[in-house]
């Protein structure tokens, strides 16, 4: 079945044809909302959000790309989740352990899935720094630089996704890109080798 | 190099990058990299810098986001529900302050508990004119004279210093010893004071015997003036006296009126309780809103 059949399907109230829209994008939607808010819990929160606001605003919705509706609504909730923890910060405690209900006090649930540890350790160092100069930028740069370069969207999607003129995502993107450079080259003694701007990643 | 660079430039490398530009935007851009070190310099920061973005490893939602019938009801919106309440609260907790502090604030004490023991005090003055009783309250003076410092007195019990608000010493003259053994009444020097004279109009209230009238007359009228003098100056009073207009008579009460300045007693204490009520309640229910 289709994308559009579904989203008419769901327009008449078809919950299980909205769903497999969701199953669709959910991925898409919560990596969009992982790297704008820096936190696993509060993107799965930004995103159920998007998802039940997008079935109740179905309506709104006026043909066009059906991702780049949704990544609006993303973006929204990510912007309300933002706001939101501006208004009532909170201190992340380590994880609590299923099993027992007790913290986790050693750093054992920091360990990643890699098999190399080396390659583990370097790719969160990358990552580690990337996520804070992407969290250091202006929300609005964020938003447009996460939906061209960490999702691969192409501007007139982003456009509509962040309902900005294509002048303006543009000029949004270079700048972003700017300060991106000029965060990451603070951490150039901290990134591997072949990360660096000098080393083997040019 | 790169602060050679303007603002359309950055703008056009990042859109080169990303193959946004018009075909002959593109040449322009390719010329400039091969002519301008700054410019190719520039292009390649930028170039490591989204290349760098897009080895971020894509995530995996870590759950299903589908939803439920009862995810997707709309919830029942009151935003004016919360303030409304906040303001509730706070006004019946300044009714309840209000309530409560308003006879001390404007009054000095409870209006009706005032009210009351003034109807107590003349009941109690109207029962012993009617036995013919002839003892009364021992009345106290405040005698500026000796001033400040007060505390202790005489074994006699016709001159007492007390202490109290850091005063002086008072005299107190019981009138049933003067009316009957006048001989035997040791008029204190104090009493030469004529303060500690003054006071006696005010038990023009209690009609004196015979005897009494005799000898508590002269004093009244020799002191009228000064008694007329200090008319004003209520601070040297314990006890207080009445007003000009009802000195000399005696005042009627009855058991309704202070009945009624209890009800006025219970009526009030009962809105201060309500109100106080009213803005507990709302005020927890306010802050429960606030916090989902």
């Amino acid at each position: 079945m289709d994308e559009q059949t579904l989203i008419n399907e769901a327009l008449h109230g078809e919950l299980d044809a909205f769903n497999r829209l969701v199953l669709a994008y959910q991925d898409l939607a919560f990596n969009v909302a992982y790297r704008m808010l820096g936190d696993e819990d509060s993107a799965s929160d930004a995103v159920q959000n998007a998802f039940i606001s997008a079935y109740r605003n179905l309506r709104t919705y006026r043909g066009g790309s059906f991702k780049a509706w949704v990544m609006r609504m993303v973006t929204n909730g990510c912007y309300d989740e933002l706001r939101r923890q501006k208004r009532r910060p909170t201190v992340p405690l380590e994880p609590i352990n299923p099993s027992d209900g007790e913290e986790i006090d050693s750093a054992e649930w920091l360990a990643a899935d890699d098999p190399s540890p080396e390659e583990s350790l370097e790719q969160a160092e990358l990552e580690h720094a990337l996520q804070h100069c992407l969290e250091n930028l202006p929300l609005e740069f964020r938003s447009v630089v996460v939906l061209v370069d960490v999702q691969g969207m192409d501007y007139d999607e982003v456009s509509k996704s962040v309902h900005t003129p294509l002048g303006t995502v543009k000029s949004r993107l270079a700048r972003a890109r700017l300060k991106l450079r000029d965060c990451l080259q603070q951490f150039q003694e901290l990134l591997p080798p072949q990360f660096r701007l000098d080393g083997g990643a040019r | 190099m790169s602060k050679t660079l303007t603002d359309k430039d950055w703008i056009m490398i990042s859109a080169y990058l990303d193959n946004a530009l018009s075909h002959t935007e593109a040449e322009k851009i390719k010329i400039r990299l091969e002519q301008e070190p700054s410019f190719k310099k520039g292009f390649d920061e930028i170039a490591y810098t989204r290349r760098m973005l897009r080895s971020l490893p894509q995530k995996r939602a870590p759950r299903n986001f589908t939803l439920s019938p009862t995810k997707t009801k709309a919830p029942i919106r009151t935003p004016w529900l919360q303030p409304a309440l906040k303001y509730v609260s706070i006004a019946m907790a300044v009714m309840t302050v209000v309530l409560f502090v308003s006879p001390y604030f404007f009054f000095g004490m409870p209006a009706a508990v005032s009210q009351a023991n003034e109807t107590g005090t003349l009941s109690m003055e109207k029962s012993s004119d009617d036995t013919g009783n002839l003892e009364s309250p021992a009345i106290i003076y405040w005698n500026p004279i000796l001033g400040m410092g007060g505390g202790g007195g005489t074994p006699d019990d016709s001159v007492t210093f007390a202490g109290g608000r850091g005063g002086g010493p008072v005299s107190t003259i019981p009138i049933t010893e003067s009316v009957d053994a006048p001989g035997e009444t040791e008029t204190p020097a104090l009493a030469a004071t004529p303060l500690a004279e003054e006071e006696v109009p005010s038990l023009a209230a209690v009609p004196p015997t015979a005897e009494a009238s005799s000898l508590a007359t002269p004093q009244v009228t020799g002191e009228a003036s000064t008694q007329e003098d200090n008319a004003g100056d209520l601070s040297t009073l314990i006890l207080g006296l009445p007003e000009p207009e009802y000195r000399g008579t005696v005042m009627e009460t009855d058991q309704a009126s202070k009945s009624t300045a209890q009800e006025t007693l219970s009526l009030r204490i009962l809105l201060v309780f309500i109100t106080g009520g009213i803005a507990l309640l709302s005020g927890i229910i306010a802050f429960i809103l606030r916090k989902r």
